[in-house]
């Protein structure tokens, strides 16, 4: 009997640390997740039809979405530390997986912008594909942005190659300063960054929100939203 | 490991060891933490500081040819600098200081560096691997955030097979807070609204603690942020970062029954923002005389992100190291970094007009020869011995370059140089210089094959006083008949075009640029494969290269120099190999080659565990040119000298009771001289320090060192012990630090120092400060400040 007592009691003491020790376990087998988020940012996963509105901290799985609304503004952060900033009124698709050392990261953008910070790092590959072009990237900085006619990707540093998704043949490469434009034919031009193109780099980047107040009759109303316009 | 503390303490006190480390000027060096790739902050507090005019610091990393020279920055009686990023290399780095006296003296610290006295060494400790298996995505290091966005994020994409996620630990201001997190795959988050935000005050301090499936500890990481409410991190994000300090001291020195009062005050401020990051720095002291070169220091800075850099006032650009490198400048620097192409520049003075002053004046029958004899505009007295004066020397330097410097990068360099030659009225042979330069980077496999080189020519005036030559000297010393057989319409020629660029008269050298005397060269190939890092490069200076962008440069020099850093066990352990070999006379301007062959090796050891830091280090230095001492014609000049030096290092923080920091540093050198100088020396120095922090308000500091050294017979011995701690009271309002060091042997004093920093308002501090240095039976000397601290 002595022997049943300290055998349940070592039980119940096992279950209990257990139970305390133990860290929530996540059916999400995580590729990236929701760092910050501005206004109206939803999520869905691969297997549901329903958007959900995101948190911070959303894990987001291979094949996992981000859709941001007007004024609003998500910032999604890869496992290898590559930052995108989804800026407002775009659909995220968000691809990855390991092959051994190396992290393979794909996005697929329908609409929008995306501004983005890709790390540099052994094998590993970033790309973005869009619904007239694919981008590979390596240690980069810019903004991708395009809608189902033209994709355009501004470069501050490093370098991308990219090619056409109607015409894989047609293809190019931009370093840092330089900027450059598929659309649907597969027609790709070249040019050097504007004083005007760097100017909204750096707008993109910028995270911060604005505050307007309602007054009514029944108290004060706060909305928050995002703008790129900082005055 | 009780037993091992034993024995490491008594290896502590009961080996006898030497070196002399006592200065007139220095009272202590402090080096802050000693990282692989990050800078590591050098800090020297100065006494008599009214006969200092800079401080240098000297440094190089292990196998290294030649100590690099940057100018510190003295604040009231501190002089600090970092070391270069690029620098902080395992195992160790050397380092001295050279203090440069307002008389013109030299001193260095440790005292006698060119006597053979060992510099000071640094051990540093190696990245870890699983820095870079185990990625902390949120927070970032000093990050702010607000209550309701904080997050924690740790990414296990690139751990290894062996950890188990689901066993780390998080603590958070010691707090285990694992039981929040959320496992999805190779991620793990704390959400915002779970973390705890009950903690005194805004600063937190996260740990975390990786396990591997056999539940052994695989890794810690350590961060620190700051959580703020939604209001004040709104704020905070949405507007520029703002942040400044202002500093008053007034000091009183009494040295030698010469009591001087010093007053300064410096103004700090920084402000980022939408990309953006200005600076501005003020620094006036009443050590600032028109008489001296500058002690006020201003500067101002605006940066852009990695793409431009624009600098006014006093600024150190660094350019290739044969053009420009460690010189104060004051003026504009900046550079515009575009990719493809990139654009760097200087435009400044590297040297304030002093005027000099008649000591003597002499008629055109007795004026005697004399490097400081001068002609005066005086119709008896001619000539005159003066105290020479400093020209005003302006510099201007270039460099476009093509490709980012991430795999390909060519670089041009020019610096031109002159002083002004009506700057000063009692002055001699002022200076022009032109040196021209080339530099390529190529790097393949993510740089782990680099292939960097740099070479330049220089051309040097050493008096322009006189102009370039006239029509009539060029009649009078070229042409048949004269003192050289040259046409001289086509001398003429030549120096019309050359003196677009510099003065063409008989000082302008080099004479012989066949034998590239003014010529400097270098190149390297480092390989890092198998966990081997090896470097091999070459060096070639000729005796006549010069440079108004670099006070330090050796010249007459050409040989190759080969390091392996070989890491081992996680970089836990690093064996390193260095061989050089070296030799001067390139132009055959010297009786005799010297050639200087040095063997480097050193063993360190950092477990980042429950054991001491090591680092055992071994060089051999010997210079040889050949000539038998005892040639009754050339025996004067033989040169034949090693050294042999030993070095050991322990660091430990351990607890015992209580925790504990300590260090044992042990080097011997010793030098046996058969050449004609015969200036066999030994040096042995050991020193032990403990911290030990008692609670979280009282910490003490005892210290030993025992210093012994021999130089030509001359025996030098002194042991010094160190007392003292740190307490903090009412509130952490005030805290009271105090020090006693008493020397005893040849070197005999007693240093006391009591600091009470009392903080008045959140951002207001007061100092005050004393020191006392007894010399028994001959003098008091002491230093008394107040200090005023504002930061906005």
């Amino acid at each position: 009997m002595k022997n049943h007592i300290v055998l349940f009691a070592a039980l119940i003491s096992f279950g209990i640390n257990t139970f305390l020790q133990a860290q929530k376990k996540s059916d999400i087998n995580a590729v990236a997740y929701v760092q910050k988020i501005v206004k109206i940012v939803e999520q869905r996963n691969s297997d549901k039809e329903v958007w959900a509105g995101a948190k911070i901290a959303t894990p987001l799985p291979d094949g996992g979405q981000v859709k941001t609304g007007a004024k609003s503004l998500a910032i999604v952060k890869f496992l290898e530390g590559s930052l995108l900033r989804v800026r407002e009124n775009s659909i995220l698709n968000i691809y990855g997986k390991k092959e051994g050392k190396k992290v393979i990261s794909n996005t697929y953008i329908d609409k929008g912008a995306v501004q983005f910070e890709v790390q540099k790092q052994g094998d590993d590959e970033f790309r973005f594909t869009t619904p007239t072009a694919v981008a590979a990237i390596r240690g980069t900085d810019g903004l991708i942005f395009c809608d189902t006619t033209v994709t355009r990707v501004y470069l501050e540093n490093g370098e991308l190659y990219i090619e056409s998704t109607t015409d894989p043949t047609k293809n190019g490469k931009i370093v840092g300063g330089e900027k450059i434009s598929v659309d649907q034919d597969g027609n790709i031009v070249v040019a050097a960054l504007t004083d005007e193109d760097k100017i909204i780099i750096d707008k993109a980047k910028l995270q911060t929100t604005k505050k307007i107040i309602i007054k009514t009759a029944h108290g004060d109303v706060e909305v928050e939203y995002y703008t790129s316009d900082q005055k | 490991m009780k037993k091992f503390l034993l024995i490491f303490f008594l290896i502590a006190l009961l080996n006898v060891c030497v070196v002399a480390q006592v200065s007139n000027y220095v009272s202590e060096v402090k080096a802050g933490t000693a990282k692989e790739k990050t800078p590591i902050t050098i800090t020297a507090e100065l006494i008599s500081t009214e006969n200092i005019s800079e401080v240098f610091i000297a440094y190089k990393a292990f196998g290294e040819t030649e100590f690099l020279k940057m100018e510190m920055l003295i604040v009231g009686n501190t002089a600090s600098a970092a070391i270069p990023k690029e620098i902080a290399l395992p195992p160790y780095i050397e380092y001295y200081l050279i203090i440069n006296l307002k008389s013109g003296e030299q001193q260095t610290y440790p005292m006698g560096i060119d006597e053979g006295v060992n510099p000071l060494q640094i051990s540093v400790a190696g990245v870890s691997q699983k820095e870079k298996e185990i990625l902390v995505l949120s927070p970032s290091e000093n990050e702010t955030l607000s209550q309701d966005e904080q997050l924690i994020s740790v990414s296990f994409v690139r751990a290894p097979e062996s950890v188990d996620v689901a066993k780390t630990k998080f603590y958070l201001n010691g707090i285990n807070v694992s039981e929040l997190a959320v496992i999805a795959g190779d991620l793990i988050v704390l959400a915002g609204e779970n973390i705890p935000v009950d903690f005194d005050g805004s600063a937190r301090n996260l740990l975390i603690e990786v396990y591997d499936r056999e539940g052994n500890l695989y890794h810690t990481i350590n961060r620190k942020f700051i959580v703020v409410t939604a209001e004040v991190a709104a704020a905070i994000e949405s507007q520029w970062k703002l942040f400044g300090n202002l500093r008053g001291e007034s000091r009183s020195e009494n040295l030698n029954r010469l009591n001087t009062w010093y007053n300064n005050a410096s103004a700090n401020f920084n402000a980022s923002g939408s990309g953006l990051q200005v600076s501005a720095y003020g620094y006036v002291t009443s050590e600032e005389k028109s008489d001296k070169q500058p002690f006020n220091r201003y500067s101002a800075s605006l940066d852009a992100g990695d793409w431009l850099s624009i600098k006014a006032g006093d600024s150190y650009p660094r350019f290739p190291n044969l053009i420009m490198e460690g010189k104060r400048l004051r003026g504009f620097s900046g550079a515009l970094n575009l990719g493809f192409f990139n654009f760097q520049a200087a435009f400044g003075e590297t040297a304030r007009d002093v005027e000099g002053n008649i000591l003597r004046k002499y008629t055109a029958k007795d004026v005697i020869l004399g490097s400081d004899i001068i002609k005066i505009n005086d119709l008896n007295t001619p000539y005159a011995k003066v105290k020479l004066g400093t020209y005003k020397r302006k510099i201007f330097v270039v460099r476009p370059s093509f490709g980012s410097g991430e795999n390909f990068q060519l670089g041009f360099s020019s610096l031109y140089g002159k002083d002004e030659v009506n700057s000063i009225k009692y002055g001699a042979r002022p200076q022009e210089n032109i040196v021209i330069g080339s530099d390529l980077m190529l790097a393949f496999d993510e740089k782990n094959i680099m292939l960097t080189s740099q070479a330049a020519i220089s051309f040097l005036n050493k008096d322009i006083s006189s102009g370039s030559l006239t029509n009539a000297q060029i009649d009078s010393i070229f042409g048949p008949g004269s003192s050289f057989d040259v046409d001289p319409e086509k001398v003429k020629e030549y120096r019309d075009y050359i003196d677009k660029f510099i003065t063409v008269n008989q000082y302008l050298g080099p004479w012989n640029p066949q034998e590239l005397a003014s010529f400097g060269a270098e190149a390297a190939l480092s390989l890092n494969y198998l966990n081997n890092n090896i470097k091999a490069s070459y060096i070639y200076r000729g005796n006549d290269f010069h440079s108004f962008g670099q006070s330090f440069l050796r010249t007459d020099v050409r040989g190759i120099n080969i390091v392996d850093r070989i890491r081992m066990l996680d970089n836990k352990l690093f064996i390193s190999l260095g061989y050089e070999d070296l030799q001067d006379n390139l132009q055959n301007t010297k009786i005799a080659t010297t050639k200087f062959r040095t063997v480097s090796a050193s063993v360190s050891l950092f477990p980042r565990a429950d054991f001491p830091n090591i680092t055992v280090g071994y060089n051999r230095f010997s210079n040889s040119n050949g000539i038998v001492v005892t040639n009754p014609k050339e025996g004067k000049y033989a040169i034949d000298d090693q050294t042999n030096r030993i070095l050991v290092q322990l660091s430990y923080d351990f607890s015992a009771g209580i925790k504990h920091s300590s260090s044992v540093s042990f080097t011997k050198s010793d030098r046996e001289d058969n050449g004609a100088a015969n200036s066999d020396a030994q040096f042995n120095n050991l020193s032990l320090n403990l911290n030990s922090f008692w609670d979280k308000d009282l910490m003490s500091v005892f210290g030993f060192v025992y210093s012994s050294s021999e130089i030509s017979n001359i025996p030098f011995n002194y042991f010094t012990f160190t007392a003292g701690g740190r307490y903090r009271m009412l509130e952490n309002k005030l805290t009271l630090t105090a020090t006693l060091s008493p020397s005893f042997g040849n070197f005999n004093r007693q240093a006391f120092e009591f600091v009470a920093d009392y903080s008045v308002l959140k951002n207001l501090n007061l100092a005050f400060q004393t020191r006392l240095y007894r010399f028994p039976g001959k003098s008091t000397n002491s230093i008394l400040g107040l200090i005023t601290r504002f930061t906005i």
